[in-house]
């Protein structure tokens, strides 16, 4: 603890609008703590063994992507892991303009490519049946990068219309993820993990991108409401773009030591 | 010295009011529904009971425990059909007791303990000495364990938790002490399970708010494992290990693999 208190008092980092930046900081300090935890918890695991490789089977058919991830039982009913995942969904633009004239959505679709590694906790509800089997509830936060790629409608005066790809790169993704699963073990390695939550997306497209235009921002914020949920999208949560919504997973893997 | 003055709201302040209202209510609406959603599901999920309670003496450093005696595990299925007037039903599992048997002694000895599995579907006519030395011994485990409680002079009872260490453990009658030396062990362990299939009724709550637990909900078994063991120590003449777990799952090979490697690894450690 001595090691964490004397990390936070040296690292003195502030971001641009005042704030202290403790993520990094939050984010070693959970990792330390799961640590120390070894020393002391009263951790079984699956007949002992408590190393996890999982992917998930439903990324690649709803988010044209791969989520995978290495899982540790660090106490008797927690589990914490390191996730990748890597999505690049399509989505259709609403340009009210280019629907005016056109009676149609735009032909070229607008693409999120987002690259995140995240952070994974799960609390296994069961006392008398030790994780990593059982229900249990979840947290996830990841953080990366996201290359946008969509279409301005522009319109010449008293000429044609004409469609304008426009690419902004490097924009920080944030996503928080809630909810509840269960895992199963087959054979004794096989494993078989469903889990059914809320997730929250945000997209800082300000951060790199200071000389993106506002109604450009606009457009962006219009499809990035579907991003981060993979089955249902509830809409917007904040200001910054990105969606709040339902999202599932369907993950196999197998118990490694 | 400032006057308190209050402000008359117009109508672009109204407006702007509103709007905040409306954001606040659109932030609010998904955190609601996940926060609701989460809560069910935690409340109708899984859960299981575990309580284990044992001496201090029991597997402190000095002690060192190598081989435990286990005396006829029992596998019994009990089947209620919801009816008041239904009797509830008792069978023993003879079929379920080998692959029970198989899994402690697997599980034992991944924790590195030897166990010395005694099973009556086993015995020869010439191993007699287990109605005259052993099965006394279950009986006394077995009735001492539900009339005694251990001793702790510093809590009280109503403040047990799951893992609980006491000063003294129920007293066994003194006599069974020779079996030490003729198993080369002082600890012997009554151990089994008894799974409760109940009617299953579904719920409801669950089949609403979340469909894919609801529906599997309806459609598995109502069951519940209980799974224990009571480890006597019979030199110190006490019960020094005492546990039971429940499970509201069936007793497959997987959850009985969990539960008793879980089981020995709390015993050796």
């Amino acid at each position: 603890m001595t090691a964490l208190i004397s990390y936070h008092s040296n690292r003195k980092q502030w971001t641009t609008d005042g704030r202290r930046q403790t993520t990094k900081g939050m984010l070693w300090a959970f990792v330390f703590c799961c640590f120390t935890c070894f020393a002391w918890g009263q951790t079984t695991g699956y007949q002992g063994k408590r190393l996890m490789f999982k992917t998930d089977v439903v990324s690649p058919i709803s988010e044209r992507g791969i989520n995978m991830g290495l899982e540790y039982v660090v106490l008797r009913n927690v589990v914490i892991g390191l996730d990748f995942s890597l999505t690049g969904r399509q989505y259709t633009q609403n340009l009210p303009t280019y629907y005016e004239l056109h009676n149609a959505s735009p032909p070229v679709k607008a693409s999120i490519r987002d690259m995140q590694v995240g952070i994974t906790g799960q609390y296994f509800l069961n006392t008398a049946l030790p994780a990593p089997k059982g229900s249990y509830v979840f947290g996830k936060y990841y953080i990366g990068q996201a290359d946008i790629f969509a279409v301005d409608h522009i319109i010449r005066e008293g000429k044609d219309d004409y469609l304008e790809g426009f690419q902004i790169n490097n924009v920080s993704s944030h996503q928080f993820d809630l909810g509840v699963g269960y895992q199963e073990v087959f054979f004794g390695f096989l494993l078989v993990d469903f889990d059914f939550g809320m997730s929250a997306a945000s997209l800082f497209l300000n951060k790199n991108n200071e000389e993106l235009l506002p109604h450009r921002r606009d457009i962006v914020a219009d499809f990035a409401d579907k991003h981060g949920p993979n089955i249902f999208s509830l809409g917007t949560w904040r200001d910054t773009p990105g969606g709040i919504g339902l999202s599932v997973h369907l993950k196999i893997g197998i118990l490694l030591f | 010295m400032k006057i308190p003055v209050k402000i008359k709201m117009g109508t672009p302040m109204k407006i702007a009011f509103m709007k905040r209202q409306m954001c606040r209510f659109s932030f609010s609406l998904p955190f609601s529904f996940s926060l609701i959603f989460s809560l069910i599901l935690i409340f109708s999920a899984c859960r299981g009971a575990l309580q284990v309670d044992r001496v201090r003496e029991f597997k402190s450093e000095k002690t060192n425990i190598g081989k435990i005696v286990c005396i006829d595990p029992d596998f019994e299925l009990l089947i209620t059909t919801g009816n008041r007037k239904t009797e509830r039903q008792y069978k023993r599992a003879s079929a379920k007791e080998i692959q029970l048997n198989n899994i402690l002694v697997r599980n034992a000895r991944k924790n590195n303990l030897t166990l010395e599995l005694v099973d009556t579907e086993r015995l020869l006519p010439s191993d007699m000495e287990y109605f005259s030395q052993l099965a006394p011994l279950k009986r006394e485990i077995l009735q001492v364990s539900f009339l005694q409680d251990f001793l702790n002079r510093k809590k009280r009872r109503n403040q047990q938790k799951v893992f609980n260490r006491y000063e003294g453990g129920p007293i066994i009658a003194s006599h069974f002490s020779y079996l030490a030396d003729e198993y080369n062990t002082p600890y012997f362990a009554v151990q089994g399970i008894t799974t409760h299939r109940k009617p299953n009724n579904g719920r409801l709550v669950l089949l609403l708010t979340a469909p894919p637990f609801g529906v599997a909900d309806f459609f598995s078994p109502e069951v519940d494992t209980y799974y224990y063991t009571i480890i006597a120590d019979v030199v110190r003449a006490e019960i020094v290990y005492r546990e039971i777990r429940k499970v509201d799952a069936p007793a497959s090979d997987t959850n009985l693999n969990a539960l008793v490697y879980d089981s020995f690894n709390i015993i050796s450690q």
